[in-house]
C-alpha cells in the first residue's frame, strides 16, 4: 500500500491537486464533489496513502498553493482524509471542520450554485465523521461533542443558503442532514427554527426542491408530528413522503410505513395484511388484529412482545393509545351480541357485562375503571350515549352508537 | 364500520393513496400538502404554547451546550464574536427572516445560561471552608449575609462555620483562583451541613428553601466546573433533585394564591436542570466505568413524571425519543413500570387509573404527580359532566374518593368549573348533577388544598426524605 518513494507521493498529490484546480476553474461541481468526498469517497484512500509516503511536507504546502484561495482548505481536507484512512476520527473531524469553514467562506463568494454538490458532500461527511468521532470519544471515556459541533456548522451552512439567489435550492438537503443530527442527539427541538424557515419564509418554494430532499424532509417532519401526537398532520406529511418516494426503493417505503401505520391506526384505518407482509412490518400484525377483534389482551401482548422494537422507533406510546379504540371495538361486539339476544334492550349495556368480557380476556379491572373508560369513550366520540353511576349501566344511543372514527376521508 | 381498510388502489397506483384526489402527488402552490400549515409555527396559535417565552427559555437552557460550542470556534475571517456572527448569519440580513429573531434571541439566552452550570474548566479547587475566605470578607463588608450565616444576628459578621459559598452566575475563567473553588470533600461536607438545615423550625420553610436553593446551585456549579464525576457526586446530585421535588410541594402549599408562582417556576427549572445533569452523569458513568447505579431507575421515573405533559409543547426531546436510549436494567425496573403506567393513564385521560396510581406512589413520586392533579381532576369532572346520566346524580363522596379530595373540596371544585351540585332527593347525599351546566374552566387556578393521602407518605424528616431512597409501596 505505502510503496513508492517521496517523489512518487508528491507526484500523486500533485495529480490530485491539479484535478481539484481543474474542477474549480471549470466550475464542475460534480467532479469537485467526488474529489472531496471523504467517507465512501474514491479519492480518500488515494490521497491518504500518498500522504503516507510523502516525507516532505513543504512540497505539499507548495503544491497546495496552486489551489488558492482554497490552499489552506485543501491542506486541512487532505489531512482529514489521511486521519480518516487511519481511523483517527476525532482528528479527521477537527481537520474537516476547518476545511469546511474555509470552503463555506469561498462558497459564499461564488455567485452561482455550481459548487452545491461539493458543499453537500462536505456537509454529509461532516455529519458521518462526527458520528464516528463521537464514538471514539465515548470509547475513551469522555463526553462526546463533535456531532453537536457538526450541527452548529450545518446551521451556518443553512444560513448561507437561505437567500434569494439560486443557492436556496440546496437548503433542504442541509435541513435533512440537520434533522439526522438532531434526531441522533435527541435534541429535536432544535429542528424548530429550520422548519419554520422552510415552511414560512417566502424565499422558499417547497415544490422547487429536489424530490429526494422533499421526501426526506416530510419523513422527518412527519415523525416529529407523530411524537407530538398530531396525527392528522403526521398523516399528511408521511403520505406525501410515501407518494413521492421512488417505488423501487422498498427500504425507504418501509421506513415511512413504519411510522405511517401507527398514524393510520390512530385515525381508524387498518392496513391489509398483505401490505405488512410485503414490507416486512409484521410487528404490527397483532396490533391490527387486536383492533379488528376488540381484543385488549392481544394488544397488550403485542406491545410487550415487540416492546424493544417499538420503543426504539418511538411509536410505542402511540400504539399504547390504541387501547381505547380496542375498547370501542369490544363494546361494539358486546352490543352486537346483545342485539342478537334481545334487540329491544341491546342498547343498554351493563358495566358488569363489560367487566365480565374483560375478565374473560384476563384483564383485571374494577367497575370504577370500567366507568372511567366509558366516560372517555363517550368524550372522544368513540361511542354515543351516556352512563349511570347509580345503575352501573351504559346506555348507547339508539342511532349511530358507534360513529365512524373521526379522520379525514381517505377517498375523496 | 368503525375501521376501514385501505383500498386496493394502494397497490395499483400510489397516486390514489392519499385521499386528496392525488393533489399531493401533483404538487403545486396550493397543494393541500404544501407544508404551509406551519404545524410548528402555529403550535402557539392552537393554544398549545402556554407560558410562551418562559417555556422557551427552559427548553433552550437545558440544552445550551450545543450553542456553547459556537463560542470556541475561532476560524480565519470571523473576527467578531461568534455569537453575533451566528445571529447575523441566521438572520441573513433578509427581512423575511424577521420571525427568526425569536429563535436567535433564545439562543443568545441559551449561551448565557451555558455559563452557569455546564462549564467545565478542569480546575482543581483548594478551598477548605464552605465559603472561601475572600468571599467571606467581601460579603461581610457589603453586609450580604443570609440569616443563617450571621454570627449572633450580626449582619456584617460571619464565620467559617456559618458562611456558605453563594452561587455566582457570571465569572471569568481568568480571575478564578483555585482557593476560591471547593474540592469534592468540602462540597460533600457543605451539602451535609445544608441538608441538616431542612428540618429547622426557627425559620420559615421559604427562607430555608431560598438559602438551600442558591447554595446547592453553587455546589452543582463547582462539581461541573471541576468535572467531578463519581458515586459521591452522583449521590449529591440525587439529594439535590429530591430536595427540589419535595420543595416544590412545600412551596406550593405555602404560596398558593399569594402570587409567588415565580419561585415555583424557578424551583421547577432548577429541578429540571439538576435532573438532566444527573441523568447525563449516569450515562457517562456507565460508558466510562461500566457501572450502573442502583438508584438510576428512581430518577428516570422522576423524569417521566415531571414530563408527563410533554407533547403539548416542544420539549428538548419528546418522551418517545427519550425512551429509545433507555438501558434494559432501568426499563425493566418496577419503578419505571410504575412511571409508564402513570404516563399511559395520563395520555389516555384515564383519571381513575391516574389517581389509583397515586395511592401506590412513593412520597416524591406523588409530589411530582401532584403537579398534574388540577388537570386530571378537571378532565374527570368534564367527562363525568358530559357522559353522566342527568337523572342520576353522581354522589360527591364517590367523586371525592376517586379524586383524592375531601367532599367539601370536591364540591367547591365542581362549582369553580361552573358545574351544578345539589342534594340528591332520594339519597340525601351531596351530588354532581350532570349535564345541567356547561363545563367552564376558571380564569385562574386558585383552588388549593392539601392532599392528606400524600402527606401520609412523608418520611419522618425532610433530611431523611432527601437522603434516602424510598421503598415502593
Amino acid at each position: 500500500m505505502a510503496y513508492g518513494n517521496n517523489t512518487d507521493g508528491s507526484r500523486r498529490l500533485g495529480d490530485y491537486i491539479s484535478r481539484v484546480v481543474d474542477a474549480i476553474s471549470s466550475q464542475d461541481g460534480v467532479a469537485l464533489a467526488e474529489l472531496l468526498a471523504v467517507s465512501g469517497g474514491s479519492y480518500c484512500d488515494f490521497v491518504a496513502s500518498a500522504l503516507d509516503i510523502t516525507k516532505d511536507a513543504s512540497r505539499v504546502v507548495r503544491q497546495v498553493e496552486k489551489v488558492a484561495p482554497l490552499g489552506d482548505m485543501m491542506l486541512q481536507h487532505m489531512r482529514c482524509m489521511h486521519c480518516f484512512f487511519h481511523r483517527h476520527y476525532v482528528d479527521a473531524f477537527n481537520a474537516l471542520e476547518k476545511s469546511a469553514n474555509a470552503f463555506l467562506q469561498e462558497f459564499r463568494n461564488w455567485e452561482s450554485a455550481w459548487a452545491m454538490q461539493a458543499l453537500h458532500t462536505i456537509v454529509y461527511d461532516l455529519r458521518t465523521v462526527a458520528e464516528l468521532a463521537d464514538k471514539e470519544i465515548t470509547e475513551n471515556g469522555k463526553m462526546p461533542d463533535k456531532l453537536k459541533g457538526a450541527g452548529s456548522f450545518l446551521m451556518k451552512v443553512f444560513g448561507a443558503l437561505a437567500g434569494k439567489g439560486p443557492k436556496r435550492v440546496g437548503a433542504l438537503y442541509v435541513t435533512c442532514q440537520l434533522f439526522k443530527v438532531y434526531f441522533k442527539l435527541g435534541t429535536v427541538h432544535l429542528c424548530r427554527s429550520v422548519i419554520r424557515s422552510i415552511e414560512t419564509a417566502r424565499v422558499f418554494d417547497f415544490e422547487e426542491f429536489p424530490t429526494r430532499d422533499r421526501v426526506t424532509y416530510m419523513y422527518y417532519t412527519g415523525r416529529l408530528e407523530v411524537f407530538n401526537d398530531n396525527f392528522v398532520l403526521a398523516d399528511q406529511k408521511l403520505v406525501y413522503a410515501l407518494s413521492h418516494c421512488n417505488p423501487a426503493k422498498a427500504s425507504n417505503i418501509r421506513m415511512v410505513l413504519k411510522y405511517l401505520i401507527p398514524v393510520k391506526l390512530s385515525l381508524g384505518t387498518l392496513p391489509k395484511y398483505s401490505l405488512l407482509q410485503r414490507y416486512n412490518l409484521l410487528e404490527y400484525k397483532e396490533v391490527v388484529q387486536a383492533l379488528r377483534m376488540g381484543d385488549i389482551r392481544l394488544l397488550r401482548h403485542a406491545l410487550q412482545t415487540h416492546e424493544d422494537q417499538f420503543l426504539r422507533s418511538g411509536v410505542y406510546l402511540v400504539l399504547e393509545k390504541l387501547e381505547l379504540q380496542v375498547c370501542r371495538r369490544l363494546m361494539k361486539k358486546i352490543y352486537i351480541l346483545q342485539k342478537q339476544k334481545d334487540p329491544g334492550r341491546a342498547h343498554q349495556v351493563k358495566m358488569d357485562s363489560v367487566l365480565k368480557a374483560l375478565r374473560w380476556l384476563n384483564i383485571d379491572m374494577d367497575i370504577d375503571e370500567v366507568e372511567c373508560i366509558m366516560a372517555i369513550l363517550i368524550h372522544r366520540n368513540f361511542i354515543k350515549g351516556y352512563f349511570s353511576h347509580k345503575s352501573k349501566v351504559v346506555v348507547l344511543s339508539k342511532q349511530d352508537a358507534f360513529p365512524v372514527l373521526s379522520a379525514r376521508p381517505l377517498t375523496s | 364500520m368503525g375501521s376501514r381498510e385501505w383500498s386496493d388502489s394502494w397497490t395499483r397506483g400510489r397516486r390514489n393513496w392519499s385521499g386528496d384526489g392525488g393533489r399531493s402527488g401533483r404538487g403545486g402552490r396550493n397543494s393541500q400538502t404544501r407544508p404551509g400549515d406551519g404545524s410548528f409555527g402555529s403550535a402557539r396559535g392552537r393554544g398549545y404554547g402556554r407560558g410562551g417565552y418562559e417555556q422557551e427559555t427552559n427548553v433552550w437552557s437545558s440544552n445550551s451546550s450545543a450553542w456553547h460550542e459556537e463560542r470556541t470556534h475561532g476560524f480565519k475571517g470571523e473576527t467578531q464574536n461568534a455569537t453575533s456572527a451566528h445571529a447575523r448569519v441566521l438572520q441573513g440580513g433578509n427581512r423575511e427572516w424577521g420571525f427568526l429573531g425569536e429563535a436567535s434571541y433564545a439562543r443568545m439566552d441559551a449561551l448565557q445560561t451555558a455559563v452557569d452550570e455546564d462549564v467545565s474548566l478542569a480546575i482543581i479547587g483548594t478551598c477548605t471552608d464552605m465559603c472561601p475566605a475572600r468571599e467571606r470578607e467581601q460579603r461581610e463588608r457589603l453586609r450580604d449575609l443570609a440569616v443563617f450565616e450571621r454570627v449572633n444576628g450580626n449582619t456584617s459578621k460571619t464565620s467559617a462555620e456559618l458562611a456558605v459559598k453563594k452561587f455566582c452566575r457570571t465569572f471569568s475563567s481568568t480571575s478564578l483562583h483555585p482557593s476560591d473553588v471547593r474540592p469534592l470533600p468540602v462540597l460533600w461536607r457543605t451539602q451535609r451541613y445544608l441538608l441538616c438545615m431542612l428540618d429547622r423550625r426557627d425559620y420559615s420553610f421559604e427562607t430555608v428553601h431560598a438559602f438551600l436553593f442558591d447554595r446547592t446551585r453553587a455546589i452543582r456549579q463547582e462539581l461541573g466546573m471541576q468535572s467531578i464525576l463519581n458515586s459521591q457526586a452522583i449521590c449529591m446530585l440525587e439529594e439535590i433533585v429530591r430536595f427540589h421535588i419535595m420543595s416544590e410541594r412545600e412551596l406550593r402549599e405555602r404560596t398558593a394564591g399569594a402570587g409567588r408562582e415565580v419561585d415555583l417556576h424557578l424551583n421547577l427549572q432548577q429541578l429540571s436542570k439538576a435532573l438532566l445533569t444527573l441523568l447525563t452523569m449516569y450515562s457517562t458513568e456507565y460508558s466510562i466505568n461500566g457501572r450502573r447505579c442502583p438508584t438510576e431507575a428512581e430518577f428516570h421515573c422522576y423524569y417521566v413524571l415531571l414530563n408527563l405533559g410533554d407533547h403539548d409543547h416542544f420539549k428538548a426531546e419528546p418522551l418517545s425519543l427519550w425512551f429509545r436510549g433507555m438501558h434494559q436494567s432501568v426499563l425493566k425496573s418496577s419503578v419505571m413500570h410504575f412511571a409508564r403506567t402513570v404516563l399511559r393513564c395520563y395520555r389516555n385521560e384515564n383519571y381513575r387509573g391516574f389517581f389509583e396510581s397515586v395511592r401506590k406512589a412513593t412520597y416524591l413520586q406523588a409530589c411530582l404527580m401532584e403537579l398534574f392533579f388540577s388537570q386530571m381532576r378537571g378532565i374527570a369532572l368534564k367527562l363525568l359532566n358530559q357522559g353522566g346520566y342527568k337523572l342520576h346524580p353522581y354522589p360527591m363522596a364517590d367523586i371525592a374518593k376517586m379524586l383524592l379530595m375531601k367532599e367539601t373540596d370536591a364540591d367547591e371544585l365542581c362549582k369553580s368549573y361552573g358545574l351544578e351540585t345539589g342534594i340528591d332527593k332520594s339519597t340525601k347525599a351531596l351530588s354532581l348533577l350532570a349535564k345541567q351546566a356547561q363545563f367552564t374552566p376558571p380564569e385562574k387556578d386558585v383552588f388549593r388544598h392539601q392532599c392528606s393521602l400524600i402527606n401520609s407518605k412523608r418520611a419522618a424528616s425532610y433530611y431523611q426524605q432527601v437522603t434516602e431512597t424510598e421503598v415502593d409501596q
